[in-house]
Formats: C-alpha cells, structure tokens, sequence
C-alpha cells in the first residue's frame, strides 16, 4: 500500500470512529417524535441477496473502492454500526436500499468521486421515506444540489448511512447534524443562550436548528419573507405563557413589538407586501440570531449599555439618548416611560371630554332646530 | 375662519351696496383666495388623515385596504409627508394673511376669543334646551366658528412639534430625552384622532347639516344667513378710510418682517425634511458569518507523525507494542479478571476482545474498540497522540 492511500484510509477511519463516538453517546429525553415513514422488513428468503452473504465481502473492514477522482472509499460495512441502526435493529435488508445490486458480480459503478456517490446513494432514502422526500425537494439544500453545488446536503449528511439514528431520539444531534457544514453558526449557536441550554444543560425546551429553519423543506433565511415572518417563530415559544413562566420571560415582548413603530411597519408589509423589502427590524435584528443571549447578560447586543451600537448598525447617526425612544418591550405606565404614559392619559380625557362637549351643543342644536323648531 | 371676514368688508362689492342705501340680497364672506386657501387645507388634512390612521389602526383590515391604494405603507408615509409639507406651506401663508389684515389693514381682530363667546355658548345652551326664545346676536365670527378655528391652530402646533419628533428622531434625541419620541409618536396619534373626530363631529355639522353654507364654494352668505347667524356683524359701522402714509409704511414693515419670517420659514421647513437620514435603507445582515464552513474532523494525531511514532513505540506486537499495551492498559486490563472481560498484556487477548468486542480489528484501526474506548473521556488509561498514532498505524499494517 503506498503511503498516500494509506492516510487517506486513515481519514476515512476517523470519520467512521467519529461515528462510533456519536453511538456510544448521551442520548437525551424526545422532544418531538416526527413520524418516519417505515416499510416492513422484506422476509429474509424474499430478497435476491441476504445480509449475511453482502457481509461476507463487506465485513472485510479493509475493503475499499479506488474511485477517478483518486479518493478511495471505504466499502466496508461494520456489522455493530449497521446492527445498532434503526433500520438494523428493523431488520432491513442491505439490498432493500442498494436497489442495483442482485448478484455477484455487481453492475459497473461510473462515481467521480466520493461525493458524487453519497449525493447518488442518498437518492434511495426517498422510495420509502416519500413525504421528507417532498419536503426536502421544496428546501435549500435540494436547490443548490439542483444548480450543481454537490456540497449542498443530502439525507445522509445528516442522518448517516449505515449508522443511521431516529433523529427525534436527540435534539443535540440534530445541531451537530447542522454543524457537519455549518460549523461558524454552529458555534456563535452553542455559546447562545438556547445553544448553551440544550448542549450543556440538555434542556428539551429551547429551540435547536430545525425548530427554526425546519428539518427538510428550510427556504432559507436570507429570503425576505422569511425575514418579515422571522417574529412569529420567536412568538412560537415567546409568546407561549406557559413555557415562559417557567423562565419567568415576558410574553408581551410580541405584543410591545408589534406597538412599536417597527413592528408595526413590519406587520404592515407582511399582511400587504409579504415579497418586498422593508428597512424595519425584526427581533433577531437587535436581539441577534445564532448568538443570541438574555438581555441581562452583558455580552447581549440589547444590554442597556449595548443598546445604542445595536440602534446604530441602522441609524447610523444615533447619540446617546436616541435608544431611550425605544420602549425596551414596556407598555407605558406610571413608572416605565412616564411621559408617554401621561401623554397617553393627556388625550384619553381630553379627547372624550373635547368630543363629549362638542356632541351637547350639536345634538341639542339639532334637537332645536330640526325637532322642536 | 381668520380676520379675513373683515376684508370682506371692504370689498368693492360690499361697499357699493351700501353706498346704494340699500340691503344686499349677499354678502362676500370668503374671496377666492381665503377660498383656495381653505380648500388646499381641506385636502392637505384629509390626505394626512387618511394615511395617517391606518397607520394608527395598523391592525384594522380597512387599513389594510386603505395602505394598499398607496402601494403599501412607505407610499403612503411619503404621500403622508407631501402634505404635511403643503400644510406648513399653508400655515406661514396664513400667518401673512393674518398679520397683513390685522397689522397693515388696521382691521379688528374678529376671530379673538373673548367673554363674549363663552357667554354666547352659555346662551347657545340654553336656547337649545327651550330655556330661551331667542339665539343670542353673535358678530362676524360665531363662537362656534372660533372654537373650530382655534382647535385648528392649537392641532397644526402640536402636529408639526409633534411630527418633527418622527420625521427626524436622531436629531430631535440629540437635545431632548429619547423618550420624547414615543411620546410625540402617541401625541401624533392622538391628536389625529381628536382633530378628524372634531371635524367631523363640528365642523361638518355646521356647514353641511345645520345648515348648507355655500360660502366656502362660492364665496357668499346670503341675507338671510347673515342677519340669522351674524347680526351685529351688520350693524357694524364702516371703518374710516386708513392715513394712506401710514399705510405705505407699514406696508413696507410688514414685507420687511413677514419678508423675514417666511424666508426662516421656509429654511427651515427645507431643514425639517432633509435634515437627517434616519436609518439606512437595508438591515446589515444579521451576522456576517459564513453559512459554508465545513466542520473538518480534528485528527487524533498528525498524520506526519506515523514514521517517527513506529520508530519509537515499534510496529510489532512484540516489537514493542505489546509493551506499550502492558504500560497503559495492563493495570486495568490484566489476565484472569480484566475489566470488562479484557486482557490487553497479550495479542491473542487484544484480538480476542472483551464483552464490547475485539480490541483489535487487524486492519481497522478506525473501528479498534482499544482506539475507540482509550479515546473516550473518563477512560482511566490513555495513549499520547504519538502512541496513537503508532497504534493506529500498527493496526493498519494487520496486528502483526
């Protein structure tokens, strides 16, 4: 073996032990069971080619398949991995998902390169698992894949192949899924405030990447009706009563918002021109996204002494009393914002008494004029 | 509506009929200029209003309905905005107006509030209850009339203050409290709402409904409305004619003055709308990170490293791998009762394995359980990354 496969075989190995690590990991309490779709196992004797005989090749961990593009790839199936899979443990047979293959020898294979393989054999996930097949087809990744970026993920990205888990069995699982490409975000998210619950307190509650950008069918958040949405999944949990209690965290944050001048604007167009572009905030454009923390901590882009740089990433010229205009989520009262509350009291007097004097002269007028004469 | 009644007066027209010793079948109330200037205003507030509380009422479907004739909520905040410039335009051509018949003219202040008004609607009240038999004689202007006049000048005040606080926040919490600005925001709002509220309620009454008063259309009170609504207005002596130096005089202060006014004014409204960008057009994208950052795995040692590591630690198990194992593993991992069923001072034992399976996969150091398990955190025993690598790399050559 010359030395230069032989490091690739190491790479190829420390990924599959990496895979190992995440088996032999904690796994957490379910969250939320999303239902799979699952086909029974095809009775052993039905199949062209059992278990046993595919493995008495590919049990031969050494076995590797030397592909054009110069990478080798491991083609060796490890029989605890695939055993302690949910569709190991189901029963599934090899050529269940390996559709192509009925015998020895097996049809020529004409893969570029790693890649190229992973994308085509992911391909086969969809004949069973229709309806993430659909939502995938309507998501970001499956439109890069379609203009030719093969780094775009595919189901075994993220699930795995072989060693493939019920991804509701754990939360944190799903953020490392995320984190396999997306690894800044994933970072700025584990020293967030949800990021640091989950990962480190494995608190159920807090949201992890789908609960956001959802599983298969994600549109991508950097179109801007996501953007113009974007409050309502924050108002998913923030907004929740009873989930908030339990953090002692207001829920007229969503309310507070939409009474302001942003939200608002914000609301305004995503009723009437949900497609167009608007300069308005939306929580995360203050509170911040991946790396968003408690407005008591000090780090957070909305800490009262943070606040100003938060207002100048827009309002370039703001000074220092200019983030006092911002209500900080209060509804006015006696000792929060005490001018805006007797402004408020000012007009509900003198609106009604100013109205109230103008209906007795002219509905007595009337009543002289027309009536009495 | 302001002095201008008293103009009126001396209108050519008017003093014809007098002249003539007889009763005019009308009376000119508003010359074509008052008119054009009430009618410019009415459509200026009613634009302002119609953007304005759907704004307000953001949540109301008719408001929906509303922004939407303006190609949504920027179009009609900058329709919003058009007017209230031509409203500001409107009040400084007042302010002349007013200072030029009251100043220059020498005509009497008919729009002043005095006791006589309050005595008036005190009257007004009663009659309407049945208490009296007669309206009380008001003059050129009614009380009602002042009332609608006055609330319109105290409102314009408080929506030009109050919609610089929102036209040019930044530069407003320059000088003043931050909190300001909310609470021009609901000083804004609620004057919006008094202000249509009270046109329609007052204003429209009394010239649509009480009675039809054509003078803001063609610019008129007939007799009878005019001996009916303002009766001492008609008993009015003529004014002398004014000292025609006196008049050239001050005709020459008041262009000076008002000269001087309307040029700050107009600077200034030029200031009032350009002076501040308040925000920029588009939000900087949340965080500049990049999306793509594939998570490379961090190896457990460097590859570069595998030459010299079989150098050290040998590349056989009798080479010195075996004694390697016996250091590190052989304390917990001994024959007869090795932890987890596993005896690690022997090949045969390595091979063998314990109760999770063999410690040594000849050829597979990635899935080695001895590889995977010294690598986990909380495992006793270790190897440095140089005696992983020689390990890894004795696995790899088949155990030998």
């Amino acid at each position: 073996m010359r030395p230069r496969d032989r490091y690739l075989l190491i790479l190829l190995g420390l990924i599959s032990l990496a895979g190992l690590g995440l088996l032999t990991g904690t796994s957490e309490s379910v969250a939320s069971a999303s239902p799979a779709f699952q086909t029974t196992p095809i009775p052993v004797g039905s199949v062209p080619m059992s278990n046993a005989e595919c493995l008495e090749c590919h049990g031969d961990p050494t076995m590797i398949l030397p592909l054009p593009s110069g990478e080798q790839v491991s083609l060796a199936v490890d029989r605890i991995v695939y055993g302690t899979s949910i569709h190991g443990q189901l029963g599934y047979a090899c050529v269940q998902c390996h559709t192509d293959i009925t015998g020895f020898p097996h049809p020529e294979t004409d893969f570029e390169d790693a890649r190229d393989m992973t994308v085509h054999m992911s391909q086969t996930c969809g004949e069973c698992h229709t309806d993430a097949k659909g939502e995938y087809e309507m998501g970001a990744h499956a439109a890069l894949q379609e203009s030719g970026e093969k780094t775009a993920a595919v189901c075994a990205d993220c699930h795995g192949s072989h060693s493939t888990e019920q991804f509701s069995a754990g939360r944190t699982a799903i953020a490392r899924a995320c984190q396999q490409c997306h690894a800044s975000i994933y970072d700025a998210y584990a020293d967030s405030i949800h990021g640091e619950s989950l990962l480190n307190e494995f608190n159920v509650d807090v949201p992890t990447c789908v609960d956001c950008h959802v599983a298969h069918n994600n549109t991508g958040p950097t179109t801007e009706g996501f953007h113009l949405r974007s409050p309502e999944l924050c108002a998913k949990c923030h907004a929740n009563e009873e989930l908030m209690s339990k953090y002692g965290v207001n829920t007229d944050v969503f309310e507070t918002y939409i009474a302001d001048f942003h939200g608002t604007t914000v609301s305004i167009f995503e009723r009437t021109t949900p497609d167009q572009e608007t300069n308005k905030p939306v929580c995360i454009d203050c509170h911040g996204v991946h790396d968003i923390q408690s407005p008591e901590n000090t780090d957070s882009t909305v800490y009262k002494q943070n606040l100003l740089s938060t207002c100048q990433r827009c309002h370039e010229d703001a000074t220092t009393n200019f983030s006092d205009s911002w209500l900080n989520h209060y509804e006015p009262d006696p000792e929060n914002h005490t001018i805006v509350w007797v402004v408020d009291l000012f007009y509900s007097i003198f609106i009604p008494a100013t109205l109230g004097g103008m209906a007795l002269f002219v509905v007595t007028d009337f009543w002289r004029s027309r009536i009495k004469k | 509506m302001p002095p201008c009644g008293i103009a009126a007066w001396g209108h050519p027209f008017f003093k014809k009929h007098i002249s003539m010793e007889e009763k005019p079948e009308r009376y000119l109330r508003f010359p074509l200029f008052r008119r054009i200037e009430h009618w410019v205003m009415a459509l200026s507030f009613t634009i302002l209003a119609v953007t304005g509380l759907p704004q307000k009422y953001a949540e109301n479907p008719i408001s929906e309905f509303v922004l939407g004739l303006f190609g949504g909520i920027e179009g009609a905040r900058i329709v919003h905005r058009i007017a209230a410039v031509a409203l500001a335009l409107i009040a400084i051509w007042h302010v002349g107006y007013a200072v030029w018949h009251l100043f220059v003219r020498r005509e009497k202040a008919t729009m002043m509030l005095n006791k006589d008004d309050a005595f008036n609607a005190w009257e007004t009240l009663k009659y309407n209850l049945g208490r009296k038999d007669e309206r009380p004689k008001q003059g050129y202007y009614t009380f009602e009339e002042k009332i609608e006049y006055w609330a319109l000048i105290w409102g314009t005040m408080v929506m030009v203050a109050t919609g610089f606080f929102l036209w040019n926040p930044i530069t407003a919490a320059r000088s003043l409290p931050g909190e300001w600005i909310p609470a021009a925001k609901a000083a804004h709002g609620g004057e919006a709402l008094l202000a249509v509220l009270a046109i329609i309620l007052w204003h429209l009454y009394h010239v649509l409904v009480r009675t039809f008063n054509r003078s803001m259309f063609n610019g008129y009170l007939t007799r009878e409305q005019m001996e009916h609504e303002h009766p001492l207005a008609l008993e009015e002596v003529p004014r002398p004619a004014l000292d025609e130096e006196k008049l050239a005089r001050r005709k020459t202060q008041f262009w000076v003055g008002y000269g001087l006014v309307a040029t700050l004014w107009l600077i200034g409204l030029v200031w009032f709308v350009t002076t501040e960008q308040t925000a920029s057009a588009t939000i900087p994208p949340p965080q500049g990170m990049e999306v793509y950052v594939p998570l490379t795995p961090t190896p457990l040692f460097a590859v570069e490293t595998v030459p010299e590591a079989s150098e050290r630690y040998g590349d056989t198990w009798d080479g010195g791998i075996g004694a390697l194992f016996a250091e590190k593993c052989g304390a917990c991992h001994d024959p007869g009762d090795g932890r987890g069923g596993l005896d690690l001072t022997t090949l045969g034992g390595a091979l063998a394995g314990g109760e999770s399976g063999p410690a040594v996969r000849p050829g597979a150091p990635g899935v080695s359980l001895v590889l995977v398990w010294s690598g986990l955190p909380g495992h006793p025993g270790e190897f440095s990354p140089l005696e992983q690598a020689a390990v890894w790399n004795w696995i790899l050559e088949g155990a030998p």
